[in-house]
């Protein structure tokens, strides 16, 4: 069975899953009114908002845009000013997976584009499609490690010490969940792969800080790592392409409609007041 | 089957409902969830409920399987969250991803309004403040009656055709005594000042808030139109607010309404305190004993002014002026706001209480504040707790500092 086979057309369905549940939330948000007004199409709302958001991306604003985006959007001050080590654990979770998911998505564009599509042999690609490469090695194992160490935060906020003065419902467990189960799969999966290439692997491998250890010692024992590690992939290409299917769905979609806001609601206290003297 | 009309909110406001992340930041200082410790009070899960109504009658089930109107009882729940809340405001500052809370609570309640599923109380006061154009249901004439005390009525109270400055009273000091301290003292110090002002009498009618705040926006358009006019015969060039939500409510959601720019200033009347005492047009004399203040919600965090009663207090010789804990934006709110006074006091008197510690843990014996409603919420919660602090607005301070 051609594992890549079943990892693309499962990925495509849950791409598509995603998507519509994407449309579906547009189509609530355009129930709403825009500029005050209820009494035009949703297609018509939509024109408008593609324009007003088009109109400030090629203006003198997209700076103070862009500034919002990352600042209010990603980096979170308030959070910051209110809580430390909650912002430390969003900080964690947020950049770990921003992390993983560039890296993810280079080391795709770099195998399955760049080199058999336009035959690109340059620095770019040596490093993201050579998973043992010092750099990728090393960045993989610590945005997997800061999401972990994130996850353990919220964990023990949440569970240990009961911190939040809110009661933690499915969905707030969920997407703990399904981040641990990512991020551990992920690991168990390059200890299988480091543990059957063990004997080839280069020396910049060891920048796998926590696999490569745990590899060194795992390879001892007889098992079949090869399959093993193909298996595994694909159980945590499958789930991880669930998740994300899901997003739209769970509260995972926060992390795309939290930054929006952030940044629409700073953007738009940031104009002057059209109002201020009456 | 019927649906959830969605165009209460704005494209934003349902994308707000998604933005939440249910961290409870907004949980641990919200002032009615503190005290009252009912689940649906908190910000978070007024968001959250809303969301799962919006998801049973819009969301993949729904349209796979057929939407689902929420329970009578279950919107009776979220209708009490929604309206023991006194849109302080203080949810939105500290919300990570900013969401704009008291604009989506106010939305929140309009939607409620058109479900029948509010406090009834709000029928009765809705027909009295459309009646009468007052929240108290007095004889809207009676405005001026606090005047009938002074020792001298200033021309500006009689009324003159023409002006330079309209000073809008508000019904609150206008019809309940226990505030009339401050239209008296007001328009003392403006005539101290020499100002050419002029008041609307009988032609002031209800700003229109308390409906606004109560979910029946609806019914405001006609006291914009008549409070506007009414401002623009006088030819006045700047409108002198004590109330701070009906200053909020001039500010902001007039211009809104009306489609147009007012033509004149619009200013808080601890704006112009500050103004009349930098610029020497009235000199305090001493006042030597230790204060607090207290920032009105729709004053500070819903229009953003601070420092004007700050300045003013801090200008007063001798005074010796301490912060509480929470102050400015992270200010606790008195009760006093978001209309709960009219159907709940119990939860406003332990909300105030809460502050009155805050108030005494400085020291003051003189507790300060920019707004009517505040005094009498604190004063009401002095009375109770019977501590030995007096609540002041801050033009009654200066008035009373005020040198000849």
């Amino acid at each position: 069975m051609d594992i890549m086979l079943v990892f693309w057309g499962f990925h495509i369905v849950a791409m598509i899953v995603f998507l519509v549940g994407m449309g579906l939330i547009l189509s609530v948000w355009l129930q709403g009114t825009v500029n005050g007004r209820s009494d035009i199409s949703a297609g018509q709302k939509l024109a408008f908002l593609i324009r007003g958001t088009l109109a400030t991306i090629f203006s003198a604003r997209l700076g103070a845009l862009l500034r919002t985006l990352i600042w209010d959007g990603a980096i979170h001050p308030t959070l910051f000013r209110q809580h430390k080590l909650r912002w430390t654990a969003h900080c964690c979770v947020f950049g770990g997976i921003v992390l993983l998911t560039i890296l993810s998505a280079f080391s795709f564009i770099s195998v399955d584009i760049l080199i058999p599509i336009f035959k690109m042999d340059n620095i770019f690609t040596s490093i993201f499609a050579n998973k043992d490469h010092a750099l990728t090695a090393f960045l993989n194992e610590l945005g997997g490690l800061v999401v972990m160490v994130g996850l353990i935060i919220v964990m023990i906020r949440r569970y240990v010490i009961r911190e939040l003065e809110m009661s933690t419902r499915i969905v707030d467990t969920e997407i703990i969940v399904f981040l641990a189960l990512i991020i551990v799969s992920g690991y168990v999966v390059e200890i299988c792969r480091l543990s059957f290439e063990f004997e080839e692997l280069p020396p910049t491998a060891i920048y796998a800080f926590l696999s490569y250890p745990v590899a060194l010692v795992a390879r001892t024992a007889d098992l079949p790592w090869g399959a093993l590690h193909d298996w595994l992939f694909l159980l945590h290409a499958l789930f991880s392409s669930a998740v994300i299917a899901y997003i739209p769905f769970s509260k995972f979609f926060h992390a795309i409609a939290g930054i929006i806001i952030a940044s629409v609601n700073t953007f738009e206290r940031e104009k002057p007041s059209l109002c201020a003297k009456g | 089957m019927k649906k959830f009309d969605l165009t209460h909110y704005s494209f934003k406001q349902l994308m707000e409902f998604d933005a939440c992340t249910r961290c409870g930041e907004c949980v641990k200082w919200c002032p009615t969830y503190s005290e009252d410790g009912h689940e649906s009070l908190q910000p978070a899960e007024k968001i959250r409920r809303m969301k799962s109504f919006i998801a049973s009658q819009y969301g993949l089930r729904a349209r796979l399987f057929g939407p689902k109107f929420p329970a009578d009882e279950a919107l009776e729940e979220y209708s009490r969250g929604v309206y023991d809340c006194t849109l302080c405001g203080r949810c939105n500052v500290v919300c990570p991803v900013k969401i704009d809370t008291r604009p989506l609570w106010l939305a929140m309640r309009e939607h409620l309004v058109e479900l029948g599923h509010y406090p009834e109380f709000f029928d009765t006061f809705r027909d009295t403040v459309t009646t009468k154009y007052n929240i108290s249901g007095d004889n809207n004439e009676d405005r001026l009656i606090w005047s009938e005390n002074l020792e001298q009525v200033p021309e500006g109270v009689k009324g003159k055709e023409e002006a330079e400055i309209v000073y809008y009273v508000g019904c609150t000091p206008a019809f309940y005594p226990q505030s009339y301290g401050i239209p008296q003292a007001t328009v003392q110090v403006m005539e101290r000042a020499g100002l050419d002002f002029t008041m609307l009498g009988g032609e002031e009618w209800c700003c229109g808030y308390p409906l606004i705040l109560a979910g029946m926006g609806d019914a405001v358009k006609e006291f914009v139109e008549h409070n506007v006019a009414a401002v623009r015969r006088t030819g006045a060039r700047k409108l002198v607010v004590g109330c701070p939500s009906c200053y909020h409510t001039w500010l902001h959601e007039y211009p809104k309404i009306m489609g147009e720019p007012l033509g004149f200033e619009v200013q808080h009347l601890s704006q112009l305190l500050e103004e009349l005492i930098t610029g020497g047009d009235i000199k305090l004399g001493k006042f030597e004993r230790p204060v607090t203040y207290h920032d009105p919600c729709d004053l500070g965090r819903n229009s953003g002014i601070y420092e004007a009663p700050r300045n003013v207090i801090r200008s007063i010789h001798g005074i010796s002026f301490t912060e509480m804990e929470e102050n400015r934006r992270y200010s606790r709110c008195c009760g006093g706001g978001g209309d709960v006074a009219m159907f709940n006091e119990e939860l406003v008197n332990a909300v105030a209480r809460r502050r009155l510690q805050q108030a005494q843990a400085t020291g003051a014996q003189l507790l300060l504040s920019a707004c009517q409603q505040c005094e009498r919420t604190l004063m009401n919660a002095v009375r109770q707790e019977k501590v030995r602090m007096r609540v002041l607005d801050i033009v009654e301070l200066v008035a009373r500092v005020m040198e000849e």
